[in-house]
């Protein structure tokens, strides 16, 4: 270890019941060509500051816990490796949500918003003795991009608009949504869209296109969010049509 | 921003999907539609096509199927240029108050006075 290569890496620290703002440490790390940004954290952790505060669990880009800005993009920590940072870099906690402690961010708005969405199958009378439900692969293929999220939250991090008002879904809680909307077994279609054809809905997205740039599993939310405003304007057409009031129609195309 | 939904299941319409649907033929339009136009009626037609007259898009300018075309092009982009003005306020959080009114008032007059000109002219 005492013979490899080094490189300056500058962490965010911060602890509120110290600091009055965040401010950037510079560590050096030793790195080889297979030593990842989250193996470089966890170096800090174990052999230079043991109070650095960073989230992590699966170490292979399935959990979506170890989301950082690296050098202002976000980045899950063990998808990055320091062979691409030789230079150097800057670490820094996902931006657009509040910090609680160094690289921990506070996520709870983002959970609320898939929540709200509900990501479960609903209305499926369906019981198990009666078996799997079958699904072909056309009707797997409409939401299977989609259901790759493991909501890091990186799109939240990189959505200028989120950025600007923390009220919008974002790019995430829609894309669950919107995957679950287009699974051939879901009847909740209905309920979902009631939250998501608002303004703080899907009408948030100016399609920057940063969050699908970003996406480490490439679920592409920024094409779930412009199918959605497509289903959101024909529903609203319908519900025009329709004379409903103060209500989205329901879009009932469920096939 | 208004806060239109509480996301927990109650919500008020937006009329954002017309904005967004004129914005969407807007920018389809002139992405698309009026560089194939321009390139034919302008260049193609008058100077290759039949008669070899540059006059020929003046003449197809003054019949309605002509004036419509017009129209079409100038307010559907007037739609989408000003739908696209509103968001980049809205971005540099400019202007608050009455950003959408006067542009999307603007976009309508826009349109009123090319339909106005298309039956006056």
């Amino acid at each position: 270890m005492a013979d490899a290569k080094k490189l300056l890496l500058k962490v965010q620290r911060y602890n509120p019941e110290k600091d009055n703002a965040p401010y950037l440490v510079p560590y050096e790390i030793p790195w080889d060509d297979q030593t990842s940004l989250l193996d470089g954290l966890q170096y800090l952790k174990d052999c230079v500051c043991p109070d650095l505060s960073f989230r992590s669990s699966c170490r292979m880009a399935i959990c979506g816990s170890c989301g950082v800005m690296v050098n202002c993009v976000p980045k899950l920590a063990c998808k990055t490796f320091l062979r691409n940072y030789s230079d150097g870099a800057i670490v820094e906690p996902l931006a657009n949500f509040p910090v609680e402690r160094d690289l921990v961010v506070d996520l709870t708005h983002f959970l609320e918003y898939i929540e709200a969405l509900k990501p479960y199958v609903i209305g499926n009378a369906r019981k198990p003795a009666e078996g799997p439900n079958t699904q072909t692969p056309t009707e797997l293929a409409r939401y299977h991009k989609f259901s790759m999220c493991i909501n890091c939250g990186l799109c939240y991090a990189a959505c200028p608009q989120f950025g600007l008002n923390p009220a919008f879904l974002g790019p995430a809680a829609i894309t669950i949504g919107h995957r679950y909307n287009l699974d051939s077994r879901d009847h909740g279609r209905d309920e979902r869209v009631q939250t998501m054809n608002t303004k703080t809905g899907v009408w948030s997205c100016t399609f920057v296109g940063y969050c699908s740039e970003v996406c480490p599993k490439h679920a592409d939310p920024a094409a779930a969010l412009q199918q959605c405003k497509v289903e959101s304007a024909l529903s609203f057409v319908t519900s025009i049509l329709n004379c409903k009031k103060n209500k989205e129609a329901s879009h009932g195309n469920k096939a | 921003m208004n806060d239109t939904t509480n996301h927990r299941g109650t919500s008020k319409r937006t009329n954002e999907p017309i904005f967004w649907g004129l914005f969407g033929v807007g920018g389809m339009f002139s992405a698309i539609c009026a560089p194939a136009l321009f390139l034919s009626l302008l260049l193609l037609y008058p100077y290759f096509g039949s008669g070899d007259d540059p006059a020929l898009f003046y003449k197809f300018i003054n019949t309605f199927f002509g004036r419509l075309l017009l129209a079409l092009f100038i307010s559907l982009t007037a739609w989408y240029g000003l739908h696209r003005i509103v968001h980049c306020l809205h971005d540099l959080k400019a202007w608050t108050a009455g950003r959408a009114r006067l542009c999307y008032g603007a976009a309508l007059l826009i349109t009123v006075l090319s339909l106005i000109s298309l039956f006056k002219c």
